[in-house]
């Protein structure tokens, strides 16, 4: 009786278990038929449901879903490989991608080995990386939206992965919650716009990338805004570093990086706004550097940086500079940068300072001793230390222009909303009315 | 109740309370104006860093003078003589007197923050869980500083005494203590790690902004350096709770035994 038992236990699982493996087979095959179907440079257009991966697309095709088009992986592997030129594939949604990380592979939601593809409007979830290029040029990617996996940060992909791929044009994408939110490896001359990074370790990160330009993006809250290491030639412009405050946080990090050019950028509520090392004749050129702690940290080992056009408002220090004053300039064809800190005399007003600003602070001794003190800088303490240090002459000058601009407000006051003014006024009239009754009383 | 309904008669009746809180509500409110400038999803955000750095001046300074001057009040109107004769300690006295000024204190800022949230919400990218947060550590600061200008207002004979007392304290607190750490780090090691994180997170102000600045996800406990993940060894949250509980306490228990021994001299 106990044997039949078992036997009919052992025979239920046996069935469901392969009714479960062939439907799961059997959904993954589905549109992997429906791809290989599709002729070459055909559409197929995808329901409004749930497909099952893995899938993997060797011809060019128009692959097109819908509101609810979800592609849904093994959680092994990489959901959509895309192993031909010009496929292109829009408005869908993938998730569930290989999170191993002992495998010899790095997975993705979707993978890229070919070039000239175009991915559009794709929301990616629950995936190691989101989108990797694998040697993979000239392709365009927008409006991707990857959220990365609840947890720690370390242990997840990134947003969007370039490794050996160049030229290709990446705009208008949200990333949040990922490792790195857009990494370069060896990827040359790329293009990244109107792009929305937070809540990653780097919101970008360049590694031996070169001749890349980056323009209007806005890298926020993440343990560090961008870091530039190794990377040569590559142009910054309008993007945003806000909010980047972790305990060795920066907006912008150039790390062994040369020859780059950062113009128009706000730096904003930053521990550090710009963080140069062992970098030389980068140039740095009409940001707007304000309420970091630190304004620009550079080490002794960078040399040959222009400064000029700036705008350093409200930092707690404006600039530091470590292991002695290197060959750096503040300055370029008789105009230097705007202080808010230095009392400026414009005779002859030409909208330049008449005598030279030089900088002069404490701090960095306390900074380069221990990274501790960065703990402190918004102490208010921290202007009576100054203060004690400049009458007991402990402090170093950090920097002179010789060239100050008169300050230029640049903030944006938006108009006032008349909700807010009908209820301030609303709320005055109240406390008026509360206060003649109490006086009648 | 009774104790917070006096409390409540005393100070509405006076100038004191009214002034603070039109101070905070001036100051919070050109903060309101100047956030609107910044970039509409981070602008609530960074209205309540300002508003917790405006905090970090007034509240020790307005708490320490209403807490310590109402229970000097009580001293020499001799209303705490008939209270006490009454039967009653001097440490259940100053505990109905502590809930009596927190509530209403409390009360007030809750009040006013819920008001400028409302105002903020017009135009800013609001979010209930970071408003949460900066009404957690306003609470905080509250209770601290309430119950250590009480203790003021217990050992203090004369006016004169406490307003010298309280301003000492709020420059102790805003600018000495941190001095007193800068001047320190440079002996600050892995070996004596421990007791700096400990001493530097009694300090309200460090246990309250780490929590706020964790709480809005601008500070990361991620990517730390070996000697910061040894500063933050516990949760920002129970930095916050053991501040807390260490000053009240403290201002509590030694306003009580200060107190007696006065009485027994």
């Amino acid at each position: 009786m106990k044997r039949a038992r078992k036997l009919g236990w052992s025979i239920c699982l046996g069935l469901g278990l392969l009714f479960t493996v062939h439907r799961t087979a059997f959904a993954g095959n589905e549109l992997q038929l429906l791809i290989d179907q599709t002729p070459e440079n055909g559409v197929l257009q995808l329901e409004d449901r749930t497909y099952e991966g893995n899938v993997v697309i060797t011809k060019p095709i128009r692959m097109v879903g819908s509101q609810h088009t979800i592609i849904q992986g093994e959680q092994a592997g990489n959901v959509i490989e895309i192993k031909a030129p010009e496929v292109v594939l829009e408005h869908v949604t993938v998730t569930h991608s290989g999170n191993d990380r002992n495998s010899g592979e790095e997975y993705a939601a979707i993978k890229l080995f070919e070039d000239r593809n175009v991915l559009r409007d794709i929301t990616i979830t629950d995936s190691f990386h989101g989108i990797y290029l694998s040697q993979s040029h000239e392709n365009e990617i927008s409006q991707i939206h990857v959220t990365g996996q609840a947890g720690e940060i370390a242990s997840q992909g990134n947003g969007i992965h370039l490794y050996y791929s160049n030229n290709n044009q990446i705009s208008e994408n949200t990333i949040a919650g990922t490792r790195d939110g857009v990494f370069m490896d060896y990827s040359n001359g790329n293009t990244i716009t109107d792009t929305q990074v937070k809540q990653t370790r780097y919101g970008l990160h360049f590694m031996y990338s070169n001749d890349n330009r980056l323009s209007n993006n806005q890298f926020s809250l993440n343990t560090a805004g961008a870091a530039v290491m190794f990377s040569y030639r590559n142009t910054l412009l309008e993007n945003e570093f806000s909010l980047n405050q972790g305990s060795r946080s920066f907006g912008l990090m150039l790390q062994s990086s040369d020859d780059n050019w950062m113009k128009d950028n706000l730096f904003y509520q930053n521990l550090r706004g710009v963080y140069m090392d062992q970098s030389h004749n980068n140039r740095v050129e009409g940001n707007d550097l304000t309420q970091n702690d630190v304004g620009v940290e550079l080490w002794g080992s960078s040399s040959g940086q222009v400064f000029i056009h700036n705008r350093f408002n409200r930092n707690i220090a404006s600039v530091l500079t470590f292991g002695g004053r290197s060959n750096n300039e503040w300055h370029e064809h008789g105009r230097g940068n705007y202080w808010d800190h230095a009392p400026l005399l414009d005779l002859n007003q030409d909208q330049i300072g008449d005598a030279p600003m030089v900088y002069h602070s404490s701090i960095y001794t306390l900074v380069e001793d221990n990274e501790l003190a960065y703990l402190f800088l918004k102490s208010p303490a921290i202007q009576i230390y100054e203060k004690i240090n400049e009458i007991l002459h402990r402090e170093q000058v950090m920097l002179v222009d010789p060239y100050p601009l008169l300050v230029q407000s640049t903030q944006r006051v938006k108009p006032v909303s008349i909700p807010m003014v009908v209820s301030i006024a609303s709320m005055v009239i109240v406390l008026f009315i509360a206060i003649q009754r109490r006086r009648r009383r | 109740m009774t104790y917070v309904m006096k409390e409540w008669k005393e100070q509405s009746r006076g100038k004191g309370l009214w002034l603070a809180f039109g101070m905070i509500a001036v100051i919070s409110l050109l903060l309101l104006f100047q956030a609107r400038a910044l970039p509409t999803e981070h602008s609530f955000t960074m209205l309540l860093v300002s508003l917790f750095e405006m905090n970090m001046y007034l509240i020790p300074l307005i708490s320490l003078f209403i807490s310590s001057f109402t229970l000097m009040q009580e001293k020499e109107q001799k209303t705490m003589m008939i209270l006490i004769t009454r039967k009653e300690s001097y440490f259940s006295f100053l505990v109905k007197k502590s809930c009596a000024v927190q509530s209403i204190t409390i009360g007030m800022y809750m009040i006013w923050f819920i008001v400028l949230a409302i105002l903020a919400k017009q135009s800013l990218g609001f979010r209930s869980e970071h408003f949460l947060a900066f009404l957690t550590t306003t609470v905080v600061l509250n209770l601290i500083f309430n119950q250590i200008g009480l203790f003021l207002g217990s050992i203090c004979t004369h006016r004169m005494q406490l307003m010298g007392a309280a301003i000492f304290t709020w420059f102790l607190f805003v600018f000495l203590s941190d001095l007193a750490f800068l001047y320190w780090l440079p002996g600050v090691h892995h070996g004596n790690v421990r007791v700096f994180s400990i001493l530097f997170f009694l300090d309200p102000f460090h246990a309250s902004r780490l929590y706020l600045d964790t709480s809005l996800g601008l500070f990361s406990l991620e990517y730390m350096s070996r000697l910061m993940e040894a500063i933050v060894w516990m949760k920002p949250v129970y930095f916050m709770l053991m501040t807390t509980v260490f000053w009240v306490g403290l201002s509590l228990g030694a306003a009580s035994l200060c107190r007696g021994r006065v009485w027994s001299k």
